[in-house]
């Protein structure tokens, strides 16, 4: 357990401080800035207290949860996720790469048509 | 005959003028000559060094990798209506008098590929280096079933018939396994021609670093799932 804590932690902070160099440069707003330290910030304190979960199960009224069927849906809602952005990222790199390919052909072209 | 140069560099300012002006000024069956160098997104003087010497820049705005930069190339000796493409590394590690022998080799062969093969000098290659290669050119026929004694290297030569068969997507250093695939797809003639390879303090600092090579790896695998 003290493992995952401090991988939960490392990587917590990690996330946290790249969050606000982004934001200090520019490249990041403060309402997703504030997103990620909630969501990094609930899943530190998930690591060191993991109780809160049943905590939270209980004070909503069902019982019928288990930690094991909580953390399985989160799985694959993580796993979801993660192939929605590569599926994006995938697509998004190809059309870079296609436009920069094409920018540099274009000046080929344009010398040609000089000529 | 036109014959297309291309010379992917990142960088490169150091070597690109040398290695540009090494390129023989006449070769045997070409009657006309380009250069191109493609600018992989440097932040030095390799463009303007290149253009000064005598190449023609096709600049990347941004560093996308050395396939990227080879398929620019390969499209731009499309355009011209290249007769053969020739792949050079712009760190110096390759001898450019050697172009002559694989322009030769298409010409008279009618070879569609010739692969510089770096063994002559394989003694002189870094043990680490040397290594990944070997994992690489595995590598390069598990999953391609063509076996070449050196898949990663950057020196080749193709004909008008495979500038024009080639499908290429990779963006880095796999490129050089995907054209290994592509030749045994499209069942292309080749020939692996024994290169010298000038290594210096500059080159051996330059190229591949052995950790990319799982990296490499991983695109290749997505690359054959994803098509």
């Amino acid at each position: 357990m003290l493992f995952t804590k401090i991988v939960a932690l490392i990587i917590g902070l990690v996330v946290i401080v790249k969050t606000f160099t982004d934001y200090r440069n520019k490249e990041e707003n403060l309402q997703m800035v504030l997103f990620w330290v909630i969501v990094w910030g609930l899943t530190i304190y998930v690591a060191f207290f993991p109780t809160v979960i049943g905590e939270v199960i209980a004070r909503l009224g069902n019982k019928n949860y288990t930690i094991g069927q909580i953390v399985g849906t989160g799985f694959v809602f993580i796993l979801f996720i993660t192939y929605r952005i590569y599926v994006k990222a995938n697509r998004l790199e190809k059309q870079l790469n296609h436009l920069i390919r094409k920018i540099a052909l274009n000046g080929l072209k344009n010398n040609k048509k000089k000529k | 005959m036109t014959l297309a140069i291309l010379i992917p560099a990142y960088n490169e300012e150091e070597a690109i003028t040398r290695v540009i002006k090494a390129i023989p000024k006449k070769i045997a069956g070409i009657s006309k000559k380009a250069i191109f160098l493609i600018d992989d997104g440097s932040s030095d003087q390799t463009s303007q060094l290149a253009r000064k010497a005598g190449a023609e820049v096709l600049t990347l705005p941004i560093n996308q990798g050395v396939g990227t930069a080879t398929i620019t190339g390969i499209e731009a000796a499309k355009f011209i209506d290249a007769d053969i493409a020739l792949t050079l590394d712009g760190d110096g590690q390759h001898d450019p008098r050697e172009i002559s022998k694989i322009v030769g080799l298409i010409l008279k062969k009618k070879y569609d590929v010739v692969i510089g093969s770096r063994i002559i000098n394989r003694n002189l290659m870094p043990k680490y280096k040397l290594a990944g290669n070997f994992i690489m050119n595995w590598i390069t026929f598990a999953l391609y079933g063509l076996w070449v004694k050196d898949s990663q290297s950057g020196f080749k030569g193709f004909s008008k018939n495979a500038i024009q068969k080639l499908q290429l997507s990779s963006q880095g250093y796999e490129i050089c396994s995907e054209i290994i695939g592509e030749i045994q797809r499209l069942k292309l003639k080749y020939f692996e021609m024994p290169i010298k390879t000038i290594y210096t303090k500059y080159s051996k600092n330059k190229g591949q670093f052995s950790l990319n090579g799982v990296n490499i790896v991983l695109k290749l695998i997505i690359k054959l799932i994803s098509g």
